[in-house]
Parts: C-alpha cells; structure tokens; sequence
C-alpha cells in the first residue's frame, strides 16, 4: 500500500467518525492519569498501568479499524512487509482515530520509530519539575494500543517512548520493535491426535 | 510607562502569584527588607527583560491596599457592583483604576469565579488624560491575556488548584512575555 494512498484513507476515515471535543479528551486523559498517580507510588507502575489500559484498547481498536475501512470501500491489503504495517499503522490508523498524522522512521526490517509531532492527549499538560516525573511516560497509552492492535493481526511487538515532548524534547518518538510472528492456531485442547 | 508589578489574588484574597517587572539596577538603594530586618530574598537583578523578581514589600503593600478598593467597588454581594448593565464576558470582568499612589496607578480585574488580577502600573504624566485611556486599554488587553494563561494553567491537571501559589515555569514565561510586550506597545 503506497504512502499516499495510506494518508488519503486516513483522510477520509477520519472525516467519517463520530468525533469529540479535544479539550474533553485531553482532560479526561488528564484525570486519569492523577488518578494513577495518586494510587501508585512508582512511576514504573504508572505506566504499565497506562500500558495495560492501552492494550485492552488496542485490541478493540484494530476490528473498528479493518471494518471502518472496509464500509468505506477501501482495501487494506495484507502487508507484505513489516515496512508497510507501519506505514498504515501511522498514517491511516493514527488520523483515524486521533485526527493526526505521524510519521515513520524505519531503522531495520523489523523495528520503526512513530514520530508523532501533535499529541491530542497532553494538550495543556506541563509536568512539574520534581525529578521524579522524569520517568513519568505521560503518553504510554499510545505504547499499549501499538501492542494491542498488532497482536490481533499475529505479531507480537514491544513499543517504548523514547523521546517525549513533556519531557522537553522536540517530537514524541515511539519505537516499536517486532519480536514474534504469531502461528494461528487453537489452545492444544484442540489439537487433533 | 512600564509594568511594574502584577499579582493574583484568589476568592479569599490568598495570594497565588506576585511578581516585579521594574529594573532595579539603581543598586545603591538599601532592599526595603532589610529596612525592616527582614532577610532579602534573593531575586534577579538582571533587569528588566531577563527575569522577573520577586515582589518587594512595598509593591505587595500597594497591591494588599488596591485589594481593599477592590472590596470597596464590589459592593454588597454578589459582589459585582463596578458592571455597566448589560456587559458580558471580559468587558465585564474589567474593573479598571483602583487607585492612583505617587507616580503609580493601579488597575484591577476580577473573573466571574472571584480571581482577581492587579496591575501596577507606573505613571510618568499624571495629568494627561488621553494618555491615562490609551493606558487603560493597554492594560485591559494585559488582563484578558493574562487571564487566558490563567486558564491554561488551571487546565493542566498536575497544577494545584485552591490557595497554593502558582509555581509553572511555563506560565511564568508567558506572563514574563506579555509583560515585555505590554512595555513594548506603551
């Protein structure tokens, strides 16, 4: 699937959902957040929680996802490479559930970087400057729904932030790194003798 | 004609942000603490445009006075007396002069959840009064922005809200900004 192709469907999926008020979303994200803050102690559980919530998100997310594209008349071919996942991962998938682009950095056949520039999620949010918000991944929720989502089409990633805008750098760089291509199959109760 | 202090105060007059904008680089001057036997604090003298300090006690002392005439144009409650019948939104948050003192004057605007916002203003032609409404105008449009970055603050959900003072090097920085452009403009 070109690039071009993977953004103009993008385009128009995103014109098609119901859409929110994105201070709402921000806000509501924001609250949550504190809320995890005031029932953990270490950042490190902060974000796993922010990660499981991401998967159980993502896992939902991807069915939406092919069915939406399918109604409107698209075709989403099965990926030939690992490439072309991440390309309409980014570019289709993204704008159409948050309304912005990101773009994709390859760095070898089975890990790419998301560099998402706009993050709808962190919209008024400054971090304090207590040391121990350094660790803080405000954004995980991004991680587990990359995690989620894949894991339904049969490929098992790890995505981490790398760089985050809260934390004072340019641009939120998420690396997602392909570990295991997944076997179809039943449970081994299923198994035929 | 130069901002000299701003402050907000919330609904029970606690303080949650003061700062000076004057350059006191005249270094011979004694800091007014000391006057009192009080340790200085130790702000940035860099001047003008580098940082802004914190408050001297003779700038809070004005400010803690305009707060008084505050009370006084508020009236009876609900505690708007100052509106013109028929203002909404931030015309009618405007309050305006509170008080002239020596060759300052200060301007006030409260928001309709009773934050105040205080503006000192120094006065280089007392008896000009063009010059008095064209600095009015300034320092309304001074107040709407700075009740704007007000907003924002609140809206990150990290802040503390209540009577904690306001501690964003974010906002700090805007409001340092809109200050240097409010002098730029005057």
């Amino acid at each position: 699937m070109s690039k071009s192709t993977a953004a103009a469907n993008g385009h128009s999926l995103w014109q098609k959902m119901p859409k929110a008020n994105a201070e709402l979303f921000a806000l509501t994200y924001g609250t949550l957040v504190t809320e995890l803050v005031r029932d953990y102690e270490s950042t490190e559980d902060i974000n796993e929680q922010l990660e499981k919530m991401g998967y159980s998100i993502g896992v939902r997310c991807v069915d939406e996802f092919l069915a939406k594209a399918d109604q409107a008349g698209m075709v989403i071919p099965p990926c030939r490479a690992f490439a072309e996942t991440a390309e309409v991962m980014a570019k289709t998938g993204f704008r159409m559930f948050l309304g912005v682009s990101a773009e994709v950095q390859m760095i070898s056949d089975s890990s790419f970087s998301l560099l998402i520039y706009e993050n709808p999620l962190s919209l008024f949010v400054e971090l304090p400057s207590d040391p121990k918000w350094k660790d803080l991944k405000y954004s995980n929720l991004y991680c587990g729904i990359l995690r989620g989502s894949l894991e339904q089409v049969n490929l098992r990633v790890e995505c981490t932030f790398v760089k985050d805008v809260l934390q004072g750098d340019d641009v939120n760089e998420i690396r997602v790194d392909l570990k295991e291509v997944l076997v179809d199959g039943a449970g081994e109760e299923y198994q035929e003798e | 004609m130069a901002l000299i202090s701003f402050a907000i105060v919330g609904k029970n007059n606690e303080p949650l942000f003061m700062k000076e904008f004057r350059d006191e680089s005249a270094a011979d001057s004694i800091p007014e603490a000391e006057l009192f036997g009080l340790t200085v604090s130790t702000g940035n003298t860099d001047g003008f445009s580098k940082r802004a300090k914190e408050c001297s006690l003779r700038q809070q002392f004005i400010l803690h006075s305009a707060l008084d005439r505050f009370e006084d144009l508020s009236g009876p409650p609900p505690g708007f007396g100052w509106r013109e019948p028929g203002a909404t939104g931030t015309d009618a948050m405007w309050v305006g002069l509170l008080c002239p003192v020596e060759e300052m004057r200060v301007y006030g605007y409260m928001s309709t959840t009773k934050v105040k916002f205080l503006a000192v203003v120094e006065d280089l032609m007392p008896s000009q009064l063009v010059q008095h409404n064209i600095i009015d105008k300034e320092v309304k449009k001074l107040m709407i922005m700075i009740h704007r970055l007000y907003i924002e603050y609140t809206l990150n959900p990290f802040s503390k809200i209540g009577d904690v003072k306001i501690s964003s090097a974010k906002f700090d920085d805007s409001v340092l900004e809109c200050v240097s452009q409010f002098n730029r403009t005057l």
